[in-house]
């Protein structure tokens, strides 16, 4: 081998700051562990598996918070593989917090279940921490390795009740959809790379993939017609991922058919994980942007209205969530467009995943909560005066839901003022006002739900049915450390609405 | 004539085209597949081709890890339509509607 | 490359596909023929007539096997390389048997896993 070689690969490993990235590797080896436990330990020890993942990480989120809440480094490390930044500390706070709330719902929703319990965890720590590489990726190898991660550890999440058919058919659709997209994106790779490793054209590169080296090709070569099609492709390949209009098909489906737990992680972090790469291509493509910026301000647009106007007529729960998600998406693009013009934007659309993350929380708990075998036959109906049957969970929906809605003074609302002040001073006025149409629509039917739960629901009353009484609240025991999950989640919606002080501060502040 | 570039890039943009056309036409999962693995072979070819053509090894590196990830998806995605087969006794597409409005 | 290099190739499609005549002609000049009929035309000319599809289902083992064997196969593209750089990196101080052996560990904890699970007893 070449000595100059060699030594270029000597100065690549010195970046290797392993350091920088313990928690990945914390939940990483932690998923080993639990899997070596499963093994090792005898059967009737297995129920302390699921607390032990759920300690751990509360212990991780717990020290990165307290010891180390703006990261180690900023800067590339790995040689160009991954950026740190405040943002990825900031979106592994957030994934950490979400896998929490995932593995709690999940414990719950197994209770009532035969099914092999331990894997679950183990597969959701190494998707946390693939989701979380995956918002830090500088390079398209380390993007796709990581979403890659992720998106073969979701099949298995989303087909995991083996016994019932509805989970099967999702993960199926999850998978042919998902499968397509990862070689969409894949496709746009190809072709960015083929384009900016040409020694024949200015501010090529031998490492393309990178994306600072990529970006100054395409600062040299605007027009380039090949990187434009790449780009076209792998902004594809995100979008099927967030579910933006046109590729949100597959959404209600999976959704709904996925255990709840996992239906949370999708909506959650999956999205979030989406967003994070859309808003650091966004900023590689930002030569491009005159072909960019009208295709993202389409999607958002379209997002928005199509995931409103879906959910408007939805009476199943996980599927109006679904297409609600679709919404949010649409919203959040926004400040992702908005975030070329104002960098402050990229904060916020941070806080709005936070918001969003408590909202979605506090109710995917409240579906994991209710009396049916499969969560995915869960209708309008079952919410039945909910509030009279159990004022606990009553009040938990009503404000994961208004959050989400963004009623004043919830999280959600901070967030969506937000989100509308970045594109008003971006200048992207239509694109405020088909936002400001989705909000009136989605009260609509945020409202429906919170209806259902709180008012008398009119039904058939024949005599003899009068005799059959509802079915008793909760369906899965709803414990002490249930409640105080379900508080953390309520709690976060409600003091972030009013008071937005030490993350607004810390969100902006990096 | 000469083989170069075009030609391979040519060759690689057909046969993602007609794993494209093919996972939206056909009707049998497996089928369906054969067409994902089709995609990400033809992204394959164009990388070897680009990386061999314009210098540079990160093309060429970067088909480990294609390689890898369709290993692991081709472990997880048969795992799931044998389960499903299992329980439908089918994997034609049309005949799995549970999930419907 | 010109399409001359590639004359190699073409002569070996050519003479697979030469080869495959030629048997198949010699077999049917110089062949025995006997008369064609429906019972020559069975598998078995006599005895129990033969019953069941040709293409029978396989067990879902061969499924669970082969998944497995897939996982582990592939991550013989990683050792190779290894192997090639392994005294340049070693001569150069180059961090390379840490990695690999971590690598090699998570591939333990699997293979153990695997075993444990009873993912390879082939009766159960």
């Amino acid at each position: 081998m070449p000595t100059d070689t060699l030594n270029s690969l000597g100065e690549i490993a010195a970046t290797n700051t392993w350091g920088a990235i313990y928690p990945e590797m914390i939940l990483g080896c932690l998923a080993l562990f639990l899997l070596v436990l499963e093994v090792v330990l005898p059967k009737f020890a297995h129920g302390a598996i699921p607390r032990i993942a759920i300690l751990g990480q509360i212990l991780l989120l717990g020290y990165i918070v307290v010891f180390d809440p703006s990261g180690c480094c900023n800067g590339v490390a790995f040689g160009g593989m991954i950026e740190l930044s405040g943002t990825g500390q900031a979106l592994r706070i957030f994934f950490l917090l979400a896998s929490i709330f995932v593995s709690y719902l999940a414990m719950v929703s197994f209770e009532n279940k035969t099914l092999a319990r331990v894997e679950y965890f183990a597969i959701t720590l190494v998707v946390t921490g693939a989701l979380s590489l995956m918002a830090m990726a500088n390079h398209f190898v380390m993007l796709f390795v990581a979403l890659e991660t992720a998106t073969v550890g979701f099949y298995v999440l989303v087909s995991y009740f083996r016994q019932n058919v509805l989970s099967l058919e999702a993960g199926l659709k999850y998978l042919i959809m998902g499968a397509l997209s990862s070689a969409i994106l894949l496709f746009g790779i190809v072709l960015l790379y083929g384009a900016a490793s040409n020694p024949a054209l200015a501010g090529s590169s031998e490492d393309a993939m990178n994306f600072q080296n990529l970006r100054a090709f395409l600062e040299a070569n605007p027009t380039d017609s090949l990187a434009i099609i790449g780009m076209l492709l792998v902004i594809s390949g995100v979008a099927f991922k967030i579910g933006a209009f046109p590729f949100q098909i597959w959404i209600p489906d999976v959704y709904q058919g996925a255990p709840v737990s996992t239906t949370a992680f999708l909506a959650v972090s999956s999205k979030a994980a989406g967003f994070a790469v859309l808003l650091t291509l966004v900023k590689t493509f930002a030569p491009l942007s005159s072909v960019l910026v009208p295709v993202l301000t389409g999607i958002a647009a379209l997002t928005i209205l199509f995931g409103n106007f879906a959910a408007l007529t939805q009476r199943n729960l996980k599927r109006l969530i679904g297409l609600s998600g679709v919404s949010h998406a649409g919203f959040l693009l926004i400040g992702v467009i908005a975030a070329q013009a104002v960098p402050q934007a990229t904060n916020w659309v941070l806080f709005y995943l936070f918001a969003y993350l408590l909202g979605s929380m506090a109710v995917f708990a409240v579906f994991a909560h209710l009396p049916k075998v499969w969560d995915s036959d869960l209708e309008l109906d079952d919410l039945g005066d909910m509030a009279k049957r159990n004022g606990f969970l009553g009040i938990a929906l009503a404000i994961g839901i208004g959050s989400l809605a963004g009623i004043p003074p919830l999280a959600g609302f901070i967030g969506k003022f937000l989100i509308f002040v970045a594109a008003f001073k971006a200048e992207l006025y239509v694109l405020l006002g088909v936002g400001i149409v989705g909000v009136v629509i989605s009260i609509y039917y945020y409202f429906g739900v919170i209806k259902a739960a709180f008012f008398e629901v009119w039904r058939f009353t024949d005599e003899d049915e009068e005799a059959e009484a509802a079915p008793a609240l909760p369906g899965a025991t709803l414990t002490g450390l249930g409640k105080l999950t379900i508080v953390v989640a309520i709690a976060g919606s409600v003091v972030l609405g009013f008071f937005q002080g030490p993350l607004g501060s810390w969100l902006s502040g990096q | 004539m000469t083989v170069g570039l075009e030609q391979y890039i040519a060759v690689s943009a057909a046969l993602f085209a007609i794993g494209f056309f093919g996972v939206l036409r056909r009707k049998n999962t497996l089928v369906i597949y054969m067409c994902l693995e089709l995609m990400l072979n033809a992204c394959n070819l164009g990388l070897i081709a680009f990386s061999r053509y314009h210098g540079g090894m990160s093309g060429s590196v970067f088909v480990f890890f294609t390689i890898t990830v369709a290993a692991a998806e081709v472990a997880v995605g048969l795992a799931i339509i044998v389960a499903l087969f299992r329980k439908r006794q089918t994997v034609q597409v049309p005949d799995l509607n549970a999930l419907k409005n | 490359m010109t399409v001359t290099d590639f004359v190699p190739v073409l002569i070996q499609i050519a003479l697979a596909a030469g080869l495959a005549g030629a048997i198949l002609t010699g077999s049917v000049l110089f062949g025995q023929r006997g008369s064609k009929n429906k019972i020559k035309n069975y598998a078995y000319e006599c005895g129990i007539k033969s019953d069941g599809k040709t293409s029978t289902r396989f067990s879902v083992k061969f499924y669970v096997t082969a998944m497995l064997f897939i996982l582990f196969d592939i991550e013989v593209l990683f050792l190779i390389p290894w192997v090639l750089v392994y005294r340049d990196f070693v001569a150069n101080s180059l961090p390379i048997l840490g990695p690999i052996l971590f690598f090699l560990g998570v591939l333990v904890v699997g293979l153990f896993y695997e075993l444990k699970k009873g993912a390879l007893e082939w009766e159960k």
